[in-house]
């Protein structure tokens, strides 16, 4: 499986979807925090209330970060998942891959290795463009400098880098599938952005919401209920998600096992054409 | 025959090896029908020994391209079996001994065809070192630097050929390498070939220019709607030697004709004789004609071609 991680790290290293989505990752955390920070420092302003500048210092970086991280990780991951497997179709490079010694299966386990450690990057960018940009807002303030504890940290890149997993491994699974990146990504992006949206609503309105338990297993759900438990006073009153972090992060688990092990078959099963 | 400088012909195979018997390839009873019902192939036995270069003639849609497919592991076949490199298809091991490019190159078109030749190589497993040796073989070091997107049909292919000899493969399968190429791109393909085919290299090439497979095969395997019609020799599909001939009076020179070589072997067509005979006749049937106070116009040796054989062989089939 070496040779397939090398392979795929050579690849996409170059890749500028993956450069891109890199540079997007820093300007949404970048653009985030500015926003948040014209809106502390405007108090007058409708969409200020709440927002304490306390939530921009260093300390709060991590629970900071959570909302881009969201955000990137129900559109990019998805984005790149579906690229990254969808355009291998469109380009002929399958059956180049295929025919060059590895199995299907290692083949497809190196590039979900690949993806993962992308993701990792991402996460990374993400979190030390935060962990920056809450230095500048602290400095400017002339507030003093305290980071969180590195706990804190780690669990905080994890559980981002689950969200990620899980949604780009749903991209993967659309690109196997699909065997076409535009359709993958936008069959992706139209379940993310409104079909598990509509979804969830109308489970949860059902018979009095006693189907609300179905809606609590989309991938969605237990992303936002997860990045929304890293949170604080700083933040003000916030409601308590629906879904506890530790059943969010074993849901998640299982979509990402889920969708590799599909798209394992389906490229192990499935004619290369 | 016209054939690849260098390679080991039918003639000569026994002089070289006792591995030139063996086969490298086997398929039996090879089958694949689609989902939708369509039987792409059906029930091909094919062998391709060690050291020669195979052609395989087919018209477009014949099942050429889903044949290979299946030797490689593309593509599961429907019942058959096959043994490749001594390997079921698609076997690691069985793939790290074969070269292929087949329906053209596949490669990512932001990298350029040096780093696209090295992805291959660690998919591979072979030396990097071993991308510039290809590049220089297939005399693209200097282009090799410009993204693969940017490439011309004839340079795309080029590396495709270049990545199925990164491993130095016992088997090279090429698959209408000279597709979409112009005149000049042709030539150059297949004076790459003829390098790639010299040694003890198995070449296995599908096509339907059958000059180029003419020029350059020592078996052919013809197909046509899924079936293998013909396996043999290109001498042998090509058939005996004759006679051209075209004279004035096609009655009488009939006559003659068969006088001299008998009823069997002179075929009438189109206004012109086809004459079973050694070449070398032609002196003495000008000769006897001319004594005849026959006209001759035309009297050449009979230069029956891949082509004619093939429409002869898949028209029937294609018409049936």
């Amino acid at each position: 499986m070496i040779a397939t991680i090398k392979a795929e790290w050579r690849k996409s290293r170059s890749r500028p979807a993956f450069l891109l989505s890199l540079g997007a990752v820093a300007a949404i955390t970048v653009a985030v925090y500015g926003f948040v920070w014209y809106l502390a420092l405007h108090p007058g302003a409708k969409q200020s209330q709440g927002v304490s500048l306390l939530s921009l210092y260093p300390h709060e970086f991590v629970n900071n970060v959570m909302n881009p991280g969201l955000f990137l990780g129900e559109v990019m991951a998805v984005v790149l998942g579906a690229l990254l497997t969808g355009s291998e179709y469109a380009w002929g490079t399958t059956k180049t891959t295929l025919t060059q010694g590895p199995g299907r299966l290692t083949n497809w386990a190196g590039r979900v290795v690949v993806f993962g450690a992308w993701m990792v990057v991402m996460a990374i960018v993400l979190f030390t463009t935060g962990a920056a940009s809450s230095l500048i807002v602290a400095s400017s303030e002339g507030h003093g400098i305290a980071w969180p504890a590195v706990q804190t940290i780690f669990t905080g890149l994890g559980a981002v880098w689950l969200v990620f997993m899980a949604n780009g491994a749903l991209g993967m699974t659309l690109g196997v599938l699909l065997r076409h990146s535009a359709a993958a990504i936008s069959v992706g992006l139209v379940y993310v952005l409104a079909v598990e949206l509509l979804g969830v609503s109308v489970i949860g309105s059902l018979n009095d919401g006693a189907y609300k338990w179905i809606a609590k297993l989309f991938v969605g759900q237990n992303a936002g209920a997860l990045l929304q438990s890293f949170t604080s006073p700083a933040f003000g009153p916030m409601p308590a998600p629906a879904i506890g972090s530790g059943q969010a992060v074993l849901v998640l688990g299982a979509y990402v096992v889920g969708f590799v092990v599909l798209s394992a078959g389906l490229l192990r099963l499935r004619d290369v054409t | 025959m016209p054939r690849f400088p260098g390679c080991v012909t039918l003639a000569n195979m026994n002089d070289n090896s006792i591995n030139q018997h063996e086969a490298i390839l086997e398929a039996r009873g090879l089958s694949k029908r689609f989902g939708s019902g369509f039987l792409a192939v059906d029930g091909v036995d094919m062998t391709v020994r060690r050291g020669e270069v195979y052609g395989f003639l087919g018209p477009n849609g014949a099942g050429k391209t889903t044949t290979l497919r299946m030797l490689v592991g593309l593509i599961g076949a429907t019942s058959g079996t096959i043994k490749i490199a001594g390997h079921p298809p698609g076997d690691p091991a069985g793939l790290a001994k074969i070269g292929c490019l087949i329906e053209g190159p596949g490669f990512y078109p932001y990298l350029s065809g040096r780093h696209n030749l090295r992805v291959v190589a660690d998919l591979a497993s072979v030396s990097q070192k071993r991308v510039d040796e290809v590049l220089d073989l297939i005399e693209m070091t200097s282009r090799a630097g410009r993204k693969f997107g940017t490439y011309s049909t004839g340079m795309r292919m080029r590396i495709g050929v270049a990545a199925a000899l990164l491993k130095d493969p016992d088997l090279l399968i090429l698959d209408e390498p000279t597709n979409g190429l112009d005149p000049q791109g042709m030539a150059e393909m297949r004076k790459l070939i003829t390098q790639t085919g010299q040694g003890d290299r198995t070449v296995l090439i599908s096509s339907h220019l059958l000059g180029e497979v003419q020029q350059t095969c020592d078996r052919v395997g013809v197909i046509a709607n899924g079936k293998l019609v013909r396996e043999s020799t290109v001498e042998d599909l090509l058939g005996d030697e004759g006679v051209f001939v075209r004279a004035d009076s096609s009655d009488r020179a009939q006559e003659v004709l068969t006088r001299m070589f008998g009823t069997a072997a002179v075929v009438r067509e189109n206004g012109h004789f086809n004459v079973r005979t050694d070449p070398g006749q032609s002196l003495e049937i000008n000769r006897q004609l001319t004594a005849s106070g026959i006209g001759v116009s035309e009297l050449r040796p009979l230069d029956r071609s891949l082509e004619d054989v093939f429409f002869q062989l898949t028209g029937d089939k294609q018409g049936s």
